[in-house]
């Protein structure tokens, strides 16, 4: 059974987590905090028992990128265009527009957002991020050097334009 | 290192403020009390609700089409079956009358038997036969059955006039002439001589009716032959119209029971015959024909003695015509024999 001890434990231990995941994914700070609302539902409703922390760790990874998707499959979110396509107003996404990598992370495809994430802030290896995306870990070695590439290419032309 | 430092400082910047925790909580605590299972499954039970209403109506709307389809057939099939149910006292005659086709003697005891009880013979009963009748003697095959048809009861001779107005066939002319005591024969047959365009003034035939039935009056008979005594004047027409009947072989044989019904009648036809010479020479339905009849009366005579005609059926006379016959038995006893010559002019 759930207390309210343990919700908020959970909450202030992986809410910020899934936050980052599900901004990662869909690049907007409200749309992320409702992924985030979700997927404690999720958690409260099925009563779920972990076997360490890192299955809990892992489980609340795997739910924030699976309610991600859901709600990128949404008509809304279809037909509607985001707010990120339009540079002037990047700065209202909530993120510090002024960190030049930080854009050019958001300006990778999905995929590769989600496996720089892991990697670089998670700190997880490309054996568990191929494990939390379905992958073979050399496609997730493939896609972090591609995601590196174009990072690079962005930042070098930001930095050469300077 | 500077892209792994970067972002983390970026991101570390993202993170939920104590209100939005706070929401998150209640509503996740809300909505475990609220057990969203139950949304799912209420959907997907309207889902099943709403499939199985279209199931229904689209059952619901091609049984009212298949039936919309099938009332037209089960007009037809209706009409048929209440053509069955009102013919059913018609119908089963009909298949008596298979049998006494067959056998001619049966039919006649029957007939005879019917006749005993009265007259009143079910119409209804006879009307079939004779429409059978009618349609065999249109067959000249068929001939020799006609007449036991015919001489079943005098209704039956009115209704086989009527039919076989309606058939218009030559075989219809003899079967009329061959009617002697039928009392709604008469009002037929005359009515069926007018439309048959009567050669014969209708002067004579009040004439004839009026001698006949003062000849009646003096024999004592109040009996219906003196529609026998018309209708032996309409057979006179009749054949003044159309000759000797074709069909005389089954109009005779139908006057041969006729006769014999008649037997009884002969003796107002014979006395009529006898005030009326005009009515003997037509001797249709009279038994004093013999002596004067004209050709149609001695074809009919012979095919009457080819005929063979049932005794039983003779001794099966109608009711009333029973009665006419003593009466005019006792008047005149000669009529006897005329049975045989009188039926020719069927």
């Amino acid at each position: 059974m759930i207390t309210n001890d343990y919700a908020e434990r959970l909450i202030e231990k992986y809410g910020d987590m899934c936050l980052r995941l599900a901004f990662s994914y869909l690049k907007n700070i409200p749309d992320s905090e409702d992924a985030v609302q979700d997927v404690f539902i999720k958690v409260f409703e099925k009563n779920l028992s972990f076997e360490s922390d890192e299955h809990e760790k892992a489980w609340f990874i795997r739910a924030t990128i699976n309610v991600c998707k859901n709600k990128l499959k949404l008509f809304w979110n279809k037909n509607t265009c985001s707010i990120d396509d339009i540079p002037e107003s990047a700065e209202s996404d909530g993120y510090d527009s002024d960190s030049a990598i930080m854009q050019a992370v958001m300006s990778l495809p999905q995929q590769y957002r989600i496996v720089v994430h892991l990697y670089y802030y998670e700190g997880y290896k490309t054996m568990e991020i191929s494990h939390f995306i379905g992958k073979r870990e050399s496609t997730v070695r493939s896609i972090l050097h591609r995601a590196r590439l174009q990072i690079k290419k962005i930042l070098k032309e930001e930095y050469d334009f300077e | 290192m500077t892209l792994n430092n970067g972002y983390k400082k970026a991101m570390d910047k993202i993170t939920l403020s104590d209100e939005s925790k706070r929401k998150i909580l209640d509503k996740a605590l809300a909505n475990k009390n609220k057990k969203i299972q139950k949304m799912f499954y209420i959907k997907r039970v309207s889902g099943l609700a709403a499939c199985l209403a279209l199931v229904i109506i689209s059952s619901s709307y091609f049984s009212f089409m298949n039936l919309d389809q099938t009332q037209p057939l089960d007009v037809p099939s209706s009409s048929d079956s209440i053509s069955q149910t009102e013919t059913p006292e018609t119908a089963l005659p009909q298949s008596e009358s298979t049998p006494d086709e067959i056998n001619p003697r049966p039919d006649s005891d029957s007939t005879n038997a019917r006749n005993a009880d009265g007259a009143a013979a079910p119409d209804t009963n006879a009307a079939p036969r004779l429409q059978n009748g009618a349609e065999d003697s249109s067959g000249s095959s068929d001939a020799g059955r006609t007449p036991d048809l015919n001489a079943s009861s005098p209704a039956s001779r009115s209704s086989v006039s009527d039919s076989s107005a309606a058939t218009s066939d030559g075989s219809t002319h003899s079967e009329t002439g061959s009617g002697s005591a039928a009392q709604a024969s008469a009002s037929n047959s005359s009515a069926d001589q007018s439309s048959q365009n009567d050669a014969r003034p209708q002067a004579e035939n009040s004439a004839q009716s009026a001698a006949d039935t003062s000849a009646y009056e003096t024999s004592g008979s109040t009996s219906p032959s003196t529609g026998g005594s018309d209708e032996s004047d309409q057979s006179e027409s009749s054949y003044d119209d159309y000759g000797p009947p074709v069909m005389s072989g089954g109009a005779s044989a139908a006057s041969d029971d006729s006769s014999i019904f008649s037997g009884s009648s002969i003796p107002e036809s014979s006395n009529s015959g006898d005030s009326d010479p005009a009515v003997s020479s037509s001797g249709g339905g009279s038994a004093q024909s013999s002596s004067g009849s004209a050709e149609s009366e001695t074809v009919g005579s012979s095919s009457i003695l080819e005929s063979a005609p049932d005794p039983g059926s003779a001794s099966g006379g109608s009711a009333p015509i029973d009665e006419t016959y003593s009466d005019d038995s006792e008047s005149s006893p000669s009529p006897s024999p005329s049975p045989q010559t009188t039926e020719p002019d069927d």
